[in-house]
């Protein structure tokens, strides 16, 4: 069945029923790699699926519906992590010990989606994403750890394809910059 | 460890398989026309008894404030009366 099919068929809460069935888990999934908390992850997954709903009879049709419901989810993830990261600046900002707080990434996160095999460097990557400022991060994860192309990228999160260029360049600056002080047993 | 490792991950990423939501989410997220409806419902006769309250006792205050006004000069008017002619 292709996106659009779901919106023809029964009433407002039949067509969400089906929303839900063909998405839920690529939004949870989603929202999973961007927040990198279970429970935040699932609170998003359900606030997105409510405006989803809410907004369900004023959607027409001008994107395609799996690039409006990504974009209704890329926008509240990117929210919060922004709200993450000022609660983490403000954190440190007050904070009387010079240990920094970390509220942006669960220390125990495991993704479940992570094959076995690259368990080590999944959990490196995801650590030193939690590092990175939140477009970057956003950007980031949706290119090369949800595996968009930038044309997706450019229709959910609304930047420009030079944006996104200079984003992930920035990215992978600060991704190495973390990785190599802290995990790299090469000497310089 | 090695550069050459950290290079390659940053510069290819990783690879995710498709993973599903828990039943407990899946059953929350098919809950949300039932909850929505119920808070939609129920928030618009809560705010009108609210406002409705609100301006009840507001005119009961009102009016209770200038009985006592009322009151308290007419009990002067008396008082004042009856002094000026002890």
């Amino acid at each position: 069945m292709k996106d659009q099919d779901l919106l023809l068929v029964g009433d407002t809460n039949s067509r969400f029923n089906a929303i839900i069935t063909a998405f839920e888990d690529r939004v949870y999934g989603l929202c999973l790699s961007l927040l990198q908390n279970q429970h935040d992850a699932e609170d998003a997954t359900q606030d997105i699926f409510t405006t989803i709903y809410l907004k369900l009879d004023t959607y027409k049709g001008e994107a395609k519906l799996s690039t409006w419901i990504y974009r209704i989810a890329v926008n509240k993830c990117y929210e919060l992590l922004r709200f993450k990261s000022r609660k983490k600046r403000f954190s440190q900002l007050f904070s009387i010990s010079d240990e920094v707080i970390n509220l942006s990434a669960d220390p125990a996160f495991y993704h479940p989606g992570v094959q076995l095999e690259s368990q080590e460097q999944s959990d490196l990557l995801f650590r030193a994403l939690a590092q990175i400022p939140a477009q970057q991060r956003l950007v980031y994860t949706l290119h090369k750890v949800e595996g968009y192309e930038y044309a997706f990228i450019m229709e959910t999160t609304g930047f420009s394809r030079s944006k996104i260029e200079s984003l992930i360049f920035r990215a992978k600056q600060s991704l190495k910059d973390y990785l190599m002080k802290n995990y790299s047993t090469d000497d310089f | 460890m090695h550069k050459k490792e950290l290079d390659d991950l940053i510069d290819n990423g990783i690879t995710l398989k498709s993973i599903q939501v828990s039943s407990n989410l899946a059953q929350s997220l098919r809950r949300i026309p039932v909850t929505t409806q119920t808070s939609t419902v129920l928030s618009r006769p809560v705010l009108l008894a609210i406002a409705a309250t609100f301006l009840a006792l507001l005119s009961v205050n009102i009016y209770v404030t200038r009985s006592v006004e009322t009151v308290k000069s007419s009990l002067e008017s008396y008082l004042d009366f009856n002094t000026m002619h002890l």
